[in-house]
């Protein structure tokens, strides 16, 4: 079987670290963790252009909102105007609770939002429970994961 | 008989020389037709009861023929001259008028070319009688064209004025009378006699009051404009905006003075309200007045326009018609609602400075909790690193460390959790009152009892109860279950104790309001410390004690100022030696069913 792909979208490296940390930890050796800077590389990254021409498609996607060049909304707009990626799941992790970055992240058809806790216990059972759902339980397209 | 008599036209003479006195004043101030008229209805009676001192023994022959004559020409002025002055104030037209002149004129001619009169007792021709018809109704004509056209000219005039006119109209009513009678009844009766004289008297003194108003006469006049009056002014009292001001005041000063119009121009010479006037009619008043020296008294801009000058600005009236004859009063109002006008508009300079603080300070205070809530929210994201690679290092790289390593490393652990708690009550501190909801019915019992049992669990050995029954609440469900979560568990840690006893109870406020009582039997907070810690980071141990941040009381007090309440703390409960009672203090608002307020619950404390 096939290691599932996440592509985590975060600017802060600390985070990333602990958010892949946490998903290794939580789904063991079978995922695979690409980590991007910004919006720009993430959109690089899915198009696969520059240095990412052979990057391959991940099952999830995961994106902060607050990254530098192009934020995560318009990361996630594009993805979800685009025919090829949109059946990707993405799921926001945001350090924001702001009622309006949720309902803009929904408006733009985001799959889940998630408050990035504000420990790193609670960052570690929310990435844990994350990684339960879209890697175990849910069913993907392409094939992914279970 | 003939005392009476001349006591009567002694009375008549002094109060149109009297009269004739006060508009010879008036003329010399200003000369209008208006006064002018006055001044001569006035003269010509004087004239003609002095006249009588100087009566020849036989008015029909000699110089007796003419002094007739001359007396009768001049008294056929009397009622052209009220026609004219009634003309002069605008009750009656140019056409009217200069058909009374006419008249006029035809009564001097017809009188200066009949023969003398017969003398008395010898028969009277038929031209006599034709002539006396014809004199007397020229009078009547014009009497009556002048009593209806001043009855007329004083419609919607100030009540003053109004009355002023009316009594005018009516002396030449009673005067016209007095001579129809008197010409009817030559040879009359004593009694009959001292009636006409009694009668003329009367008609002097219903002319003489228009000119010369007895003060308590004048305030009953007023007395219907002085209400409509007091009701604006009693609305500048409440007014909160120079709109409202100038709404107020403006229209009712264009009615009660008679013009019909007024305006209110602001300092810089703009128009703020008119009524009865157009915009441009309004701003070319304002024009004239912009370079003109503000003075304490009202001014005439221009014939029948006064202006009273405000602290910053004008009021301006359109005067009545009437003002060149009556200004004094009009002038005398403006003066009194002016002063009112400047307090008034001193008033709501004030109350929009007021408002402007308010609104700089509610600014200054939104941008520091907008401040609070974005730091403490940035302040976050690093800290949670640096406990992640606390926990890392601990978990990876633990075993080697010797010797304190693991105490400091420890150190820096219990530092950076209490760094965490300290902005995550900032946080929670600076969202209180943010995007909250109005409030639904909640019930507190059942809130209270859960958080009861909730700590409960922590403080195994303490003893909590909720007493009594707490009632629904119009709160909302987060902030009431943290505002109790805090107050018992902070009644659990500072009481020094493990068996501490915590009640949590209500009762009702003398306002009608809800308090909520958490009481401690534990160690307690001196009196001089109880109001310090309810501010921000206000504790009584030192950081990372154990005591906390400092911020549970502060989200207390501010859980209940966002209700419209407060936070009071105060000594032991009833029957415990030693303890806390701390109270949250919330307004009737919060309550669904109103208790009503205790009313003078002191007195009656006093009284038992």
């Amino acid at each position: 079987m096939n290691a599932a792909r996440v592509l985590l979208a975060e600017d802060d490296a600390d985070h990333a670290f602990f958010t892949a940390r946490a998903f290794r930890d939580a789904h063991g050796a079978d995922v695979e963790m690409h980590t991007v800077r910004d919006g720009a590389e993430a959109l690089d990254y899915l198009h696969q252009r520059g240095r990412y021409a052979d990057a391959p498609r991940p099952h999830l996607i995961v994106l902060d909102l607050k990254m530098p060049k192009v934020d995560g909304l318009e990361v996630l707009a594009q993805i979800k105007g685009d025919e090829e990626l949109r059946t990707i799941p993405t799921v926001v992790l945001s350090s924001s609770d702001r009622p309006q970055d949720v309902a803009d992240s929904y408006d733009r058809h985001a799959n889940s939002y998630v408050t990035k806790p504000a420990s790193l216990t609670g960052l570690r059972e929310g990435v844990a429970g994350l990684a339960k759902y879209w890697l175990d339980v849910a069913t993907l397209p392409n094939g992914a994961a279970s | 008989m003939d005392v009476v008599l001349d006591a009567v036209s002694t009375v008549e003479a002094l109060l149109c020389l009297a009269v004739a006195v006060v508009l010879g004043r008036r003329w010399t101030q200003q000369r209008s037709p208006a006064t002018a008229s006055a001044l001569g209805v006035f003269a010509v009676v004087a004239l003609v009861i002095a006249s009588s001192a100087v009566q020849p023994d036989d008015p029909t022959r000699g110089w007796g023929a003419v002094y007739t004559e001359v007396l009768v020409c001049v008294l056929v002025t009397l009622p052209y001259l009220l026609v004219r002055l009634t003309w002069a104030l605008g009750g009656v037209s140019d056409r009217v008028h200069r058909a009374m002149a006419a008249l006029l004129a035809g009564e001097v001619l017809v009188t200066l070319a009949s023969p003398p009169l017969p003398p008395e007792g010898a028969p009277r021709p038929g031209w006599v009688l034709a002539y006396t018809v014809f004199v007397l109704a020229a009078w009547s004509a014009q009497s009556l064209v002048a009593a209806h056209g001043l009855w007329r000219a004083g419609r919607g005039e100030s009540a003053v004025v109004r009355h002023r006119m009316r009594s005018l109209a009516l002396g030449a009513v009673v005067m016209n009378l007095t001579l129809v009678l008197s010409s009817a009844t030559a040879e009359a009766s004593d009694v009959a006699a001292v009636s006409i004289a009694l009668l003329g008297l009367v008609s002097i003194v219903l002319f003489a009051l228009a000119f010369l108003v007895p003060p308590s006469l004048r305030l009953l006049w007023r007395q219907q404009d002085l209400t409509a009056l007091s009701s604006a002014e009693r609305g500048l009292m409440t007014a909160t905006t120079r709109a409202d001001v100038a709404a107020t005041i403006v229209p009712v000063l264009a009615s009660v003075l008679g013009g019909g119009a007024a305006a209110l121009v602001g300092a810089d010479g703009e128009v703020e309200r008119a009524a009865g006037l157009s915009r441009a009619q309004a701003q070319a008043l304002a024009d004239r007045l912009r370079d003109r020296p503000q003075a304490d008294d009202v001014q005439q801009v221009v014939p029948g326009v006064l202006a009273a000058a405000l602290d910053g600005g004008w009021l301006v009236v359109q005067a009545g018609r009437l003002a060149p004859v009556f200004g004094d009063d009009e002038a005398v109002l403006l003066g009194r609602v002016a002063t009112l006008v400047d307090l008034a508009l001193q008033r709501v300079s004030l109350f929009e400075q007021e408002c402007r603080s308010r609104r700089a300070a509610e600014a200054a205070n939104d941008d520091l909790e907008t401040l609070l809530h974005s730091v403490s929210h940035d302040l976050r994201s690093p800290l949670i690193s640096v406990l992640g690679y606390l926990d890392v290092l601990r978990q990876e790289h633990g075993a080697q460390l010797t010797g304190a390593g693991p105490h400091y490393l420890e150190r820096i652990s219990v530092n950076a959790v209490y760094m965490q708690h300290l902005i995550a009550d900032l946080l929670e501190l600076s969202r209180i009152g943010r995007n909250e909801d109005p409030t639904t019915p909640l019930e507190l019992q059942q809130v209270a009892r859960q958080v009861v049992e909730a700590a409960s669990l922590g403080a195994p050995a303490a003893s909590l109860q909720v007493v009594g029954t707490l009632p629904p609440v119009l709160m909302g469900d987060v902030r009431a279950r943290q505002l109790l979560t805090n107050l018992v568990d902070n009644a659990i840690t500072h009481s020094g104790r493990d068996d501490v006893q915590v009640t949590v109870s209500a009762s009702d406020a003398p306002d009608g309001g809800l308090l909520l009582h958490v009481c401690d039997d534990g160690v307690g907070v001196p009196a001089e410390y109880r109001e310090r810690v309810l501010r921000v980071f206000e504790r009584l141990g030192p950081p990372g004690s154990g005591s906390g941040t400092g911020m549970g009381l502060a989200i207390c007090k501010r859980i209940c100022e966002q209700v419209g309440g407060t936070l009071t703390l105060g000594g032991p409960p009833r029957g415990a030696a030693t303890g806390t009672t701390v109270t949250a203090v919330l307004p009737p608002a919060v309550r669904i069913s109103p208790v009503p307020a205790q009313r003078g619950t002191a007195d009656s404390q006093e009284l038992v």
